[in-house]
């Protein structure tokens, strides 16, 4: 049972270790398996975008590793990829933003404003849609965006349109479609958010004399600023990325990079632009993400220098 | 020392004038906004069941007539209805029994209880596979057939690879934190926000270089791929899941079991998997969904045989979508609601709020 | 010294007679005793138990108390197998359990928030420990009624932790580590959770509990009154290493340190320089002791001290040159059946506890003579000024 013998610190434990296993063995498999069907892949697609095409390459793989080539990015930097380049961070960061301006007084509603039952009812409606098939989603909005489809023959009966709903294969469709298709995914996170300020907090904002605007300012939605970071990343990224919607309903006018990049794996084979154009797709996210966390950044320092309280030297 | 300081008592001499409730214009500006939110995001789905009962031969527009043909298309009413009719039974058999033997004999083995629901489903679920020739004969529409089954297929081993990394990590990055916890939280967090299109080309390229490899050509499978492929995702939303229901558990729950003398085997089989069982559950259901639906992913990596139905559908885009789309649409919508459903039921019965519900849902 | 005698069952009907004060070799290795040699333990760079020595005889009630961060519960899971000595060896009922973890160890644990299993009912956990050592159905039975039975829960057996109070889920952890008959259980605050009167309840049935099964109780707590009232000794511990080891009387009577006369009971604190025979504080109060300490040499810088509750009041000049101050009444407090005073005084605020019969009768703003005897005055060194001196400037910085 007991092990009779006298140390004087030889038994020193390891520090990762607790009766026996290293502490990561439990995700052992996981990081297994993220190395090598994530971290690894990734990795040989930064590889791609510096090779050439190579439609005869022995590894199956239709890209030549052996020469290191910027061309790649050259032509990603050419007129028409470039276009659809900024129409599809324009067209991302505007339904970001529609999103959370549609999505927060939804949050705040749910938070603060309902019932406990009422509030699991509704949350319950948001979920649903949420995590419908995405593809089912997109394709709904070819019902009321048909030129001969039923809306159309009403507003034109009524006298709104002149002619036929003009909006399938344009952008306004795939923006229309993106803000619906990642509106749950902006919401929830808000709303939890929200719900984890503790309620004393406004309380105390309005007891100490603050209105209904100021608290919402100076301690709400500061307070949500997580929530609302993490809406943000579970929109925009993957709109950035999305090419259901273009395919579905863009057409040529409202085509998207991620399609475009589909484009390149799957019909012109040329695997390095594609590549390419991924890598700097994932650049731009991240730069406008850089640029989004800045402005926040200097928001807040700004904020906190107006409302900084500098207390007289206390003698001692 | 400090002088200690006589409490003041509140003066509340003057009586509290109660003021009549008056409608707080700001609580239902908000009502109304959130109801047509609501009605924006229920009217495309509410026409896409509508659209499954089109007379006409188009999904996308409306006849003016309804009709169940396009549901006959689809399925074999006599297959599909005798099916469903087997899948009751069995439930209600397996629900029902225990409930009976619990109410005559005054008692019932707590485990036979609890597993009852559970092996009802998978004795259903098998009996129905060698039944049906692997469900292909409930399906007249081969081609549509074919893409919901592999779906299920693709969605059901991803969820299991899900479930099992996922809860393994999930455990491990509650209880066994460490310098590693950073490093594969970080690898988690670019899983999550990483878009769909670069796994997707960077799978397809790496399947394609590894299936070429003596001993890997099963990769070259299109299933095997979607497994892969769709677990990516679903794991790391598994693991969020896990840890977060084991973060809102002392953690001296194990270390209990280990002072009681059981081995460090003993107390993950006995309190630890216990303890997580319902986060393993919501986490499964919520994986299989998310790969039903799973598109982008999918359409790059499976092969010609493979195809699941957001890929199916993706690929008759071009050509005329016909309003069967839209019936197995609505199959696949009523089994989402049913899984979220239970995850509510599940994440409920062990005491979660409708705001964690909520906060897991979204992997927080 | 105060001897406690006792009976150990555990031993088939040998008395056992333990002197609380000078370690009695030949109790080593009897089961149930607990000996800690040079101990370390560091988290990084922070020392969290430091060279600590302690011995524990066989059927003692032994409180390890301190403030948080003082080491006790490190000190405590190392007894249980949870964390490892980095330096030193520990023995339990005489064998070295280096490297032995927590479940091949012959001590149970009752924690803080008590950690009972969520999905088992109050028998199922009551009985895990029984059944994890695979004794036959029926004993367990048997022994999980009786358990129950001792902590008054026997009603509640098939009800889940959920459904209970704290001070029922209090009484199932307890059960629920002593059906095991552990050699040794160790107690981690776990009255912590508790409301005042059902922690004193508590602590009453507990003490009732180890003197009747005769098993050692090792008990953490940072609360002095609770380590007090239910100790055999107590081992007051500051920065990983113990500041006094005593039976509650000598702790507070005779405390060893400056540190240990704040934290047990409570201290009025003067900070001046020793002059042999006492010390003359910084406001010009001479104290004198008559029992004075050789530790603080003559010209250091010196504290001292003298209990609230021994000090006199009178609105008159008693007249002495040392041993008294002058101030005014800054506030009264009621206590039931003791008076508590705030005086004024020109460097500091005195406290001064009197019994509600007989207390002279001031009120704030009058003028008034604190003063005690010469026998309750304690002289300190003032290496651990800061740890109980509050001056109002340090208050600032935390």
């Amino acid at each position: 049972m007991a092990i009779a013998q006298v140390s004087s610190g030889a038994i020193g434990p390891d520090k990762d270790r607790k009766w026996g296993a290293p502490k990561w063995v439990l995700a052992a498999p996981s990081i297994v398996w993220y190395a090598a069907f994530f971290v690894v892949p990734i990795v040989f697609i930064v590889l791609y975008s510096f090779g050439t095409k190579n439609a005869a390459s022995t590894s199956g793989v239709p890209v030549d590793l052996g020469s290191f080539s910027l061309q790649n990015y050259q032509d990603a930097f050419s007129d028409v990829f470039f276009k659809t380049f900024r129409a599809t961070i324009r067209i991302a960061v505007t339904a970001t933003v529609l999103c959370s301006l549609i999505g927060l007084p939804v949050a705040y509603f749910l938070a603060f404003k309902v019932s406990e039952k009422w509030r699991a009812i509704l949350l319950a409606m948001i979920i649903v849609p949420s995590f419908t098939s995405f593809l089912i989603r997109t394709l709904a909005w070819r019902i009321p965006l048909a030129p001969n489809g039923t809306l159309s023959k009403w507003l034109q009966d009524w006298g709104v349109l002149d002619g036929p709903i003009q909006l399938l294969e344009t952008q306004t469709a795939v923006q229309i479609a993106l803000v619906y298709n990642y509106l749950g995914f902006m919401i929830l996170p808000l709303f939890v958010a929200l719900d984890r300020i503790e309620p004393g907090l406004r309380e105390a904002s309005k007891d100490l004399g603050a209105g209904r605007l100021t608290t919402f300012m100076r301690v709400t939605f500061p307070l949500a600023g997580p929530g609302i970071a993490a809406g943000v990343l579970l929109t925009f990224i993957p709109m950035c990325g999305d090419f259901v919607t273009a395919t579905v309903l863009g057409g040529a006018d409202g085509n998207m990079i991620g399609a475009m990049i589909d484009s390149q794996f799957k019909g012109a084979q040329d695997w390095p632009l594609g590549s390419a154009m991924a890598v700097m797709m994932i650049g731009a996210v991240l730069l406008v993400l850089g640029i989004g966390y800045v402005v926040v950044s200097i928001v807040r320092l700004v904020l906190r220098r107006m409302r900084s309280v500098t207390l007289p030297e206390v003698a001692r | 020392m400090t002088a200690a300081i006589a409490p003041t008592s509140a003066p509340s001499s003057t009586p509290v004038q109660r003021l009549k409730q008056r409608p707080d214009p700001i609580r239902i500006a908000m009502a109304v906004w959130t109801t047509l939110v609501l009605l924006f995001m229920f009217i495309p789905i509410a026409l896409v069941v509508l659209h499954s009962f089109n007379k006409g031969g188009s999904f996308s527009i409306w006849s003016n007539a309804t009709s169940t043909k396009w549901w006959g298309e689809l399925f074999f009413a006599d297959e599909t209805w005798s099916l469903v009719v087997r899948f009751v039974v069995i439930m209600v058999l397996f629900l029902g029994v225990p409930k009976l033997v619990k109410r005559v004999n005054g008692g019932i083995n707590r485990h036979v209880e609890r597993w009852a629901g559970v092996t009802g489903f998978v004795v259903a679920l098998v009996l129905n596979w060698i039944l049906t020739n692997g469900y292909r004969d409930i399906f007249r529409n081969a081609g549509l057939g074919d893409a919901m089954r592999n779906s299920f297929i693709a969605a059901f081993g991803a969820t299991l690879i899900a479930v099992l990394i996922g809860g393994l990590a999930g455990v491990g990055l509650a209880r066994r934190p460490g310098w590693w916890t950073g490093p594969f939280m970080a690898v988690l967090f670019l899983i999550l926000v990483t878009p769909e299109i670069m796994d997707g080309i960077a799978l397809l390229g790496w399947f394609v270089r590894i299936g070429q490899l003596p001993g890997l050509g099963f990769f070259d499978e299109g299933m095997v791929r979607l497994w892969v492929g769709q677990s990516l995702y679903s794991s790391a939303v598994v693991t969020l899941i896990v840890r977060a229901r084991l973060a809102g558990l002392d953690d001296a729950l194990e270390e209990a079991a280990a002072d009681l003398g059981a081995t460090p085997s003993r107390a993950f089989r006995q309190i630890t998997l216990p303890l997580i069982s319902s986060a393993l559950v919501a986490g499964g259901l919520l994986s299989f969904t998310l790969c039903l639906d799973n598109t982008i992913i999918s359409s790059l990596v499976s092969t010609a045989g493979s195809s699941t139905y957001p890929v199916f559908v993706l690929g008759a885009i071009k050509s005329t979508i016909k309003p069967s789309v839209g019936v197995a649409a609505v199959v696949l919508f009523a089994m989402t609601i049913a899984a979220l459903a239970f995850v509510a039921v599940v994440l409920r019965r062990s005491g979660d709020s409708s705001s964690q519900i909520a906060a897991t849902m979204t992997g927080s | 010294m105060v001897g406690i005698a006792r009976f150990d069952g555990t031993l088939g009907g040998v008395e056992i007679v333990t002197a609380a004060h000078s370690v009695d070799h030949t109790t080593i290795g009897v089961r149930g005793s607990v000996e800690l040699t040079d101990v370390t333990k560091r988290f990084g760079t922070m020392v969290a138990v430091d060279k600590l020595n302690l011995t524990v005889e066989p059927g003692e009630f032994l409180s390890l108390l301190g403030p948080s961060g003082c080491g006790k519960t490190t000190t405590l899971r190392m007894l249980a197998g949870f964390e490892q000595p980095d330096e030193g060896y520990i023995r339990i009922s005489g064998d070295y359990v280096q490297g032995v973890p927590p479940y091949k160890r012959d001590v149970n644990t009752v924690f803080q928030a008590y950690a009972l299993f969520p999905h088992m009912t109050v028998a199922e956990n009551v009985a895990y420990g029984l059944r994890q050592k695979g004794v036959n159905k029926s004993e367990i039975a048997a022994r999980v009624a009786e358990a129950l039975a001792m902590v008054k829960m026997s009603k509640l057996a098939e009800r889940k932790p959920k459904q209970m109070s704290g001070g029922q889920q209090q009484r199932v952890a307890v059960a629920r580590a002593l059906v095991n008959r552990p050699s040794v259980l160790l107690l981690d605050e776990p009255l912590g959770a508790l409301d005042r009167k059902l922690r004193e309840e508590m602590q009453i049935e507990l003490k009732l509990l180890q003197s009747q099964l005769g098993i050692t109780f090792i008990f953490v707590t940072h609360d002095q009154e609770e380590a007090m009232g239910m100790s055999d000794r107590i081992a007051i511990m500051l920065d990983g290493h113990i500041e006094q080891l005593a039976d509650p009387e000598t702790v507070y009577e005779r405390p060893a340190s400056a540190f240990v006369a704040g934290f047990i009971g409570r201290n009025n604190f003067w900070r001046g320089t020793s002059n042999g025979a006492g010390v003359r504080a910084n406001d010009g109060t001479v104290f004198v002791s008559s029992t004075p300490e050789e530790r603080v040499a003559a010209g250091d810088s010196a504290l001292a001290a003298v209990r609230p509750e021994c000090i006199s009041l009178s609105s008159t000049d008693p007249g002495r040159e040392f041993n008294q101050v002058a101030g005014t009444v800054a506030s009264v407090s009621h206590f039931g059946d003791v008076l508590q005073y705030v005086v004024r005084t020109t460097e500091r605020d005195i406290i001064a506890l009197l019994p509600r019969q007989g207390a002279p009768r001031l009120a704030p703003g009058d003028e008034v003579w604190s003063h005690w005897s010469d026998a309750d005055v304690y002289q300190f060194s003032a290496d651990q000024a800061d740890l109980v001196l509050v001056e109002p400037a340090a208050d600032a910085t935390g």
